[in-house]
């Protein structure tokens, strides 16, 4: 689906943490949301998934009415709970599940496993999981739903090089067999650039960039937005990759 | 903690992922009629002893209906069954509001004895022996009306302290220890200035005790409890997600803020009640969830419906201590269910310390 | 209401039945005025409360026929008293114990299951236990209700007279009622003298005080309950009177400095593991009741006051309140307070008494004692 912010304001109190901001997103394509902390990424991503109250328009395939099916996945708080993986993920489908869970849900629940290599783990508690591990879990349970539009607040930033990998892997690869719309806030500019079809690059609550990675990932943006000096080359598939150098002296 | 029975089948992806689903809800079953077989013991136990020292067979002839001694039937009929059911339908509201509690509040130390709801109700009690605060309601039901409001005056107290910062977890525990010595405080003052006729009332309330159950209350507590199940087991699911935490919770689609209130009104009305009527025993509400939890884990289906099983049969064992721990004499109940919990809730936690929080 | 018409009903139709042998069912009025339907004679019974009185109604013959009785009030209370019971009645120590209603260890079932064909039960027992009076009398036990503490003249007549009519003792129990009424009357008359000749001075202010945990810790005081009612009854002034915020409890001891009492009462008894109490009883001699009384007569902070100085200080039995013989201590406490009036008046004497006649062991001990003057 597509969806479109359109000055966008978000405020906590007397803060005002998103300031007129515009936005758009389309089916089978990743957006990296990118920023300095702080600069309201987060507050974006709960925005589109109406979890904060907002102003300005937000619509899903020209409606305002929000879907049901969204897969949202908040950063990773640790909360731990003596949950097995499978009913871990049967909770992606809350909005459906009766008291008997439902041959359907099972289906679903089984189909989005097997996508994320999870079968071997379903009888686990999360509690005994590495914390890669948690993290598929918790994308799985975003998936559970069938989602059209997925958001992901910083899926990777605890992982091992290793896992960073598999999960965007996944991520991308299931963006594009089901056309998800697929929003990701990451920290990581070489991730992004890597797995992203286009880069929103938030500042201070507003969009100072966007655009195509090589558009929007170069030394100038590195150093106005989050204050570094850096080294921006091309890699061979004509994405950008970062080097940095050294925090900018202010 | 795999279970070994589960391995196999969740290492085949052939048999799905519905398979597993299968053989954990049945592993669970299992669980809930062990502990039903072990609750109908309990429950002919219970009934067999007491302090007349009745032997089993006037006991059973009694029961069966066939004529026996007058002194016999009335023992066994309007006081030891009553006893018996009220201690199962207490306890099961006691272990079913522990549960609620330690979920909403993400706090495994919580339970309406430790948060001031049953302090609350005890003083809502002692005002009518005490002062006689007039209600609309006949003189014998306004010590349970009065325990009652107080309980839900106590539940609204943790839920407005807790607003303040919008109602996570910490402050709704530090308003609830906040009321508990507050109620605390105000029922010693109340029982400075009682007559000794109303004191030793009072007392009753502060220890606990099944020996004024009759049909009648037992009605009123199992009717409360019947209600409060279906609209409990609707929220099911979504107080497992708020398991996973506020946030994920709120990512899946639950309204957090109002399911807490919710939940705090069942608590409320279960508390009350169980208060009401065989006053103040605590650690029920705080053991039976840990003893469901390690047994059929955190989805609340099973868990919920676990803990009030539990706390049912741990009220109708403290029982049946209660009145063999000394031939002849009746402990008060909320003396053995302290004395035995706290050794017991230790070594849950020493033991268990791994996986559940 | 319903059940005391439906037992009204059920005694006719007994007493019409040519087949009830023997046993009669008989209207019984109690101490609250409740009619109460019992099977007479009584082979069985237990007894809550009031066992002295019990005794003096009922003798050796009664406590024969008793199946059960609320220990802790006797035996945790007045241990000494109870040991000399225990010696003349053979029942009595193993007596099973119904329970207690102040540690809620009353139980219903207990009563129940040793069958009586009647509870003797106190007025606040009966009070409290709401369930447990509804099981006993559903299992067809009728409760008769006696009440010595409400301290009122008609209520310890009724008991009096209640407990003889339970008992088969009804000539016992109405030449107790007489003496009672005879003595109460005879007190009151001479109070009323003795006003009559103080008219116009005002009334005589007294302090008492328990004297259960010694000289250096203030005990209880009562207000409109217990002495402080017997104290108002013979017309004097109890200085705690609308002072506490219940029927007993501390008096701010700097209370009693400034009103300067005319009389001190300290009420002692025969407690144990209460090393510095005032001791009375049948175990002590008027030097040992002195001596456990001197701690208070020579209290910190109390030399100055007037009824210390002229030694108007006095012990008194505990156990004499709220009982069949509580004429007994009002007459003592007249005489100190009135000392012309009551000048013929032998307290003590009257004790021994009522001992020979109506009570199965020997008087002995002191029970009252006027420091200054004994």
């Amino acid at each position: 689906m597509k969806v479109a912010i359109s000055q966008l304001a978000v405020r906590y109190g007397a803060t005002q943490v998103i300031d007129g901001l515009d936005l758009s997103a389309g089916p089978g394509e990743i957006l990296a949301v990118l920023g300095p902390n702080g600069s309201g990424k987060s507050s974006l991503v709960k925005a589109v998934a109406g979890l904060v109250p907002y102003a300005g328009s937000i619509t899903f395939d020209g409606e305002a009415r929000r879907p049901g099916r969204i897969g949202y996945m908040p950063q990773d708080i640790g909360a731990r709970a003596a949950l097995t993986v499978l009913e871990t993920v049967l909770l992606g489908r809350l909005g459906r599940l009766g008291l008997r869970v439902g041959e359907a849900d099972l289906a679903a629940v089984d189909a989005v496993l097997s996508e994320l290599g999870l079968h071997r783990l379903a009888a686990r508690y999360l509690g005994e999981l590495s914390g890669g591990q948690r993290q598929l879990v918790f994308l799985a349970q975003a998936l559970a739903a069938e989602p059209r539009l997925l958001m992901l607040d910083e899926p990777i930033s605890a992982l091992d090089v290793r896992h960073q990998l598999e999960v965007l892997e996944i991520v991308r690869r299931l963006t594009i067999a089901r056309r998800l719309t697929t929003l990701v806030v990451l920290h990581d500019l070489n991730m992004a650039a890597r797995f992203a079809d286009a880069v929103a690059v938030i500042c201070n609550g507003r969009l100072a960039r966007f655009g195509a990675p090589a558009d929007v990932i170069d030394e100038r943006m590195l150093a106005q937005v989050f204050g570094v000096e850096a080294s921006v080359a091309l890699a061979g598939d004509g994405r950008p990759n970062v080097t940095p150098l050294r925090a900018s002296r202010r | 903690m795999t279970d070994v029975l589960l391995a196999p089948l969740s290492r085949s992806r052939a048999e799905g992922v519905a398979a597993l689903h299968g053989a954990i809800a049945r592993r669970r079953a299992m669980v809930l009629l062990a502990g039903s077989l072990g609750l109908v013991a309990s429950l002919v136990l219970d009934v067999a002893t007491g302090p007349a020292f009745l032997s089993p067979a006037d006991v059973v002839r009694s029961l069966a209906g066939t004529a026996g001694e007058r002194s016999v039937d009335a023992i066994v009929w309007s006081i030891r069954l009553p006893v018996a059911f009220v201690a199962l339908v207490v306890g099961a509201a006691l272990g079913l509001s522990g549960a609620i509690m330690q979920t909403i509040l993400n706090n495994p130390l919580a339970s309406s004895y430790t948060l001031g709801v049953s302090a609350g109700a005890g003083f809502g009690a002692a005002l009518v022996i005490v002062i006689g605060v007039a209600l609309p309601v006949p003189e014998a039901y306004a010590v349970p009306v009065m325990a009652f409001l107080f309980a839900g005056l106590a539940c609204a107290g943790v839920y407005a302290i807790g607003q303040t910062r919008d109602a996570s977890p910490e402050m709704l525990v530090l308003g609830g220890i906040a009321l508990l010595f507050l109620f605390q405080a105000l029922l010693s003052l109340l029982q400075f200035v009682a007559s000794p006729e109303a004191l030793q009332q009072i007392v009753f309330w502060l220890f606990g005790s099944l020996q004024k159950a009759t049909w009648g209350k037992l009605a009123i507590i199992a009717l409360v409890l019947v209600a409060c199940v279906p609209c409990l087991m609707r929220d099911a699911w979504r107080l497992t997600a708020l398991k996973l935490g506020d946030e994920r919770a709120r990512g899946l689609g639950v309204d957090v803020r109002r399911l807490r209130l919710r939940c705090f009104g069942l608590v409320s009305a279960l508390t009350g009640v169980a208060v009401a009527f065989v006053g103040t025993i605590g650690f029920v509400g705080l053991v039976a969830p840990h003893v469901a939890r390690m047994l059929v884990g955190e989805d609340q289906r099973s868990f919920l419906p676990a803990s009030a099983l539990f706390g049912a049969l741990l009220l109708s064992l403290a029982s049946i201590a209660s009145k063999t721990v000394l031939p002849g004499a009746i402990v008060p109940i909320g003396i053995v269910t302290s004395l035995v919990g706290v050794p017991f809730f230790v070594w849950l936690t020493v033991s268990c310390r791994r996986a559940f929080w | 209401m319903f059940r005391t018409v439906s037992r009204l009903l059920a005694a006719a139709a007994l007493i019409a039945c040519p087949l009830a042998a023997g046993a009669a069912p008989t209207e019984i009025t109690d101490a609250l005025g409740r009619k109460v339907t019992v099977e007479l004679p009584v082979e069985r019974v237990a007894v809550n409360f009031n066992f002295e009185e019990f005794t003096a109604v009922a003798g050796l013959e009664g406590w024969r026929r008793v199946v059960g009785i609320s220990r802790a009030p006797w035996e945790g209370w007045r241990p000494a008293i109870f040991s000399r019971y225990k010696a003349v009645i053979p029942n009595l120590a193993d007596m099973p114990d119904i329970g207690h209603t102040d540690d809620g260890s009353f139980s219903a079932e207990k009563v129940i299951g040793l069958k009586p064909d009647v509870l003797l039960m106190s007025e606040w027992a009966y009070k409290a236990l709401t369930t447990a009076r509804d099981q006993i009398e559903g299992a067809g036990i009728p409760i008769v209700v006696i009440d010595y503490n409400a301290q009122e003249l008609e209520r310890h007549l009724a008991s009096t007279r209640a407990i003889g009519r339970v008992m088969g003792a009804e000539e016992r129990a109405e030449e107790l009622a007489e003496l009672y009424r005879r003595e109460y009357a005879d007190v009151m008359a001479r109070v009323e003298r003795a006003k009559g000749e103080r008219a116009g001075k005002p009334r005589p202010k007294v302090y008492v005080e328990l004297g259960q945990g010694g000289a250096d810790t203030v005990g209880n005081t009562y207000n409109g309950t217990m002495w402080g009612r017997i104290i108002t009854l013979l017309g004097a002034e109890n200085i705690a009177e609308g002072r506490l915020p219940g029927p007993w409890g501390q008096l701010n001891p700097e209370t009693v400095i400034a009103e300067d009492p005319d009389l001190i009462l300290i009420a002692g008894s025969s407690w144990v593991n209460r090393p510095k109490a005032v001791r009375t009883g049948y175990d002590m001699t008027p030097d040992g009741t002195r001596a456990t009384l001197r701690p208070y007569a020579e209290r910190a902070g109390w030399s100055d006051l007037a009824a210390i100085r002229e030694g108007r200080i006095a012990a008194i039995e505990h156990g004499l309140c709220r009982t069949l013989y509580d004429f007994v201590a009002m007459q003592f406490i007249g005489k100190l307070l009135y000392p012309a009036a009551f000048a013929d008046v032998d307290p003590a004497e009257a004790f021994r008494d009522y001992h020979e006649k109506y009570l199965p062991i020997p008087f002995s001990g002191t029970w009252m004692l006027d420091y200054g003057h004994d």
